[in-house]
């Protein structure tokens, strides 16, 4: 315990640990800074174009349908795994038959790769040999088949769809554990009482675990503000742009378009926006909180 | 739990052990070499193809080059395809290119060349122009910058062929291709009727409109000399034979000639369809014949054309993939690359490819005797029946191919009309320049 006491020995084991985080991920961002106000195809020499490449994303129609599908992604994601993965924890937090194998299941997608999601999912809205769409036909409701991935207008909310399917198993063992630390002696006075188990989840249970909840909240925001990985595996952004979110179209400009500049600039905003919507709710939540 | 303690840290000794023994094992073995006053390294990248035929012929004779040359030591690094040029590009930015590595001809040369990380072959392309004849001249146009010469070619490549199943059009009453294009759409309506899809597409990753599609397509309409007017600003993409190129694509989707997943499939996909029977046809480059003589079933009978279209008979085509020399090599170095490159662009590199079923670029015949299958040879047949015209990706700046393919995916989901199309491609064009 001495050994703590000395701020030396301190540093030399945040130090390290600090460098890396600040070489790889801090600096990034101020070199991203400075690459946006270049045009750069990466091997040229840069050329100084001030505010231009802003300019041009504000101006630029696919990077607003970029923010509105990240938007999207966003409410999908804190309107459906929240409170989807709230009531599993309810459900499975009494005594169920079966209750370990549920929770198995529901934590499956959290460990299974991204890549192995998206590409079982595309099989699964495939239209012409999809699970979904041949299920959709068993049941007799032929008529509600879609060609899901690659019409526009339902591209996206296929894509949400598997988000929320993917993560509600996180947010489910999340909340099951905070579930777990409710005070047995509180419940059984509240049954003494008489309470119902409606009153008792409402008026006990859900205001012990607000904190974890608003926690919660703030992940899902974070985690869908950098969605990536699943939506460039299932459709790279198409078809015609319709499932673009701001970071794939940050990467497609700048590694496929060979535009640095412009794509630093993009990653900048997407940098600004995220910053936004996270002081904002913060804010909202602790006014609520208080 | 004591045990398992014990057994924890044996475990990591003994890991670390292993991990030991292999770094020395490394750096004895770099330091041997460091020693061996004639031993030059060079470090050699390539997109790896497993499974297709031209790329293991490729393989072949770096690694006999690496038996015979001991005083090289070529060390081979490949990555697989579809992240080659992504990884490419982002050492190229970071300037850590390898010694000697694959390059795409035309707008994609051109960044590496201005950026200054190729350095020209000028000094050995005699070897091939006239020492041993393999080549002409102007075979080496497609690698040339400014005059400089930055690569070999290898061989061509046409990227529209129509492979079709025979039967299926028999039944569907067609015993030979259509010859005009309204006799084609007669077709595609036909197998419609018989409830057979007309086309196999896989527009996932959107090339494949572009380059199997809209490059010979619109070259039918426009010439051969389009996309040197519209970079020099004579012509544009808003002009009206470029519009109407577009809209044979848009033609044939309200006529239903595709699968209706298009856009959620890729092009090793939409060869599936085909070979499974799915549909009637499919478009692809003549790369696409060798992973249908791979899988095709046996009793399949598959016949390969071009698209009757207009009075022009071109079909887009462009060299094949060359390797580059990084700008920072010299001496030693610079002339094992040399010698690398003039051994491995030999007669056994292009006897194997025809073999393979690539239409090479050189000066030979396919040796006699020659064990071809018989679909290759149609689509040789086919290819050497056609005037060449240019591939749009690798003429066009990868900002405006881009947008190319996303209005053309645009187009087959009705979310942009042609003229909306051709006017968003234009835009993009200008802002280029």
């Amino acid at each position: 315990m001495h050994l703590l006491k000395n701020p030396w020995i301190i540093a030399a084991g945040v130090i390290p640990a600090l460098a890396i985080y600040l070489i790889f991920s801090i600096v990034p961002i101020f070199i991203s800074f400075y690459y946006s106000f270049m045009s750069w195809n990466g091997f040229s020499e840069m050329q100084f174009v001030g505010l231009a490449n802003f300019q041009e994303a504000f101006q630029d129609k696919v990077f607003w349908v970029s923010v509105r599908n990240n938007i999207l992604v966003v409410l999908a994601s804190v309107f459906g795994q929240i409170p989807i993965a709230l009531v599993l924890a309810l459900l499975l937090n009494r005594k169920i038959k079966g209750a370990k194998f549920f929770r198995t299941i529901g934590f499956m997608p959290v460990v299974i790769s991204t890549v192995v999601i998206s590409i079982t999912w595309r099989m699964i809205y495939n239209s012409e040999y999809g699970l979904l769409n041949n299920f959709l036909e068993g049941i007799g409701l032929g008529f509600l088949q879609q060609n899901w991935l690659g019409n526009p207008s339902w591209a996206m909310v296929a894509v949400c769809l598997t988000i929320i399917w993917q993560f509600v198993g996180l947010y489910f063992i999340i909340f099951l554990s905070a579930l777990q630390t409710v005070p047995g002696e509180i419940l059984e006075a509240a049954d003494l009482d008489g309470a119902s188990e409606w009153q008792k989840t409402r008026h006990i249970i859900l205001p012990s675990i607000s904190h974890i909840i608003l926690i919660s909240i703030i992940l899902c925001i974070s985690g869908s503000l950098k969605t990536f990985d699943l939506i460039y595996v299932m459709t790279s952004g198409g078809p015609a742009n319709s499932t673009e979110v701001m970071a794939t179209y940050m990467y497609n400009k700048t590694f496929e378009g060979l535009r640095y500049g412009y794509g630093s600039a993009i990653s900048v905003l997407i940098f600004v926006f995220s910053l936004a919507i996270i002081l904002i709710t913060t804010k909202l939540l602790q006014r609520k909180e208080g | 739990m004591k045990k398992w303690n014990h057994f924890v840290l044996f475990g990591m000794i003994g890991l670390l052990a292993v991990l030991a023994a292999c770094s020395n094992g490394g750096s004895e073995e770099s330091g041997s070499s460091d020693q061996g006053d004639d031993v030059v390294t060079l470090e050699f990248w390539r997109a790896e193809d497993i499974g297709r035929a031209d790329f293991q012929v490729f393989m072949d004779v770096v690694d006999k080059f690496n038996e015979e040359h001991p005083e090289i030591d070529l060390q081979v690094n490949t990555t697989p395809h579809a992240d080659y040029r992504t990884r490419l590009n982002t050492q190229a930015a970071g300037g850590q290119l390898p010694d000697i590595f694959q390059v795409w001809p035309g707008a994609e040369l051109e960044p590496l060349v201005e950026g200054g990380v190729v350095q020209p072959i000028d000094d050995i392309t005699n070897y091939w122009t006239e020492e041993t004849g393999l080549l002409d001249e102007e075979d080496f146009q497609d690698f040339s910058v400014d005059d400089h010469v930055y690569a070999v070619p290898a061989n061509t490549n046409p990227t529209h062929m129509i492979f079709y199943d025979k039967d299926m059009l028999a039944d569907a009453g067609y015993d030979e291709f259509p010859q005009t294009y309204d006799e084609f759409l007669n077709l595609v309506n036909d197998l419609n009727a018989d409830d057979i899809t007309p086309i196999a597409l896989g527009n996932a990753d959107g090339w494949v409109l572009q380059s199997v599609y809209i490059s010979t397509i619109a070259d039918r309409f426009t010439g051969n000399d389009f996309l040197e007017g519209v970079a020099n600003g004579e012509r544009a993409f808003t002009d009206d034979d470029f519009v109407q190129s577009l809209e044979i694509i848009e033609e044939l989707i309200t006529n239903n000639a595709f699968n209706e997943d298009l856009n959620t499939i890729d092009s090793t996909q939409m060869i599936d369809y085909f070979l499974q029977g799915r549909t009637a046809m499919v478009f692809d480059g003549n790369w696409g014949i060798a992973s249908i003589l791979e899988n095709m079933p046996e009793d399949k009978n598959i016949g390969v054309a071009s698209i009757p279209l207009n009075d022009s008979n071109t079909i887009s085509t462009v060299a094949g993939t060359g390797h580059a020399i990084n700008s920072e090599l010299e001496g030693e170095e610079l002339e094992a690359a040399h010698t690398f490159l003039q051994y491995v662009y030999n007669e056994e590199l292009w006897q194997n490819l025809m073999e393979a079923g690539r239409p090479i670029i050189a000066n030979l015949e396919l040796p006699e005797g020659a064990d071809i299958n018989p679909i290759t040879e149609e689509m040789l047949q086919v290819i050497a029946d056609s005037d060449p015209a240019p591939v749009y990706d690798a003429a066009l700046s990868p900002a405006v191919n881009d947008q190319l393919e996303n209005e053309l995916q645009s187009i087959t989901v009705g979310g942009s009309t042609p003229e909306e199309a051709a006017a968003n491609i234009q835009r993009v064009a200008e802002s280029e320049q």
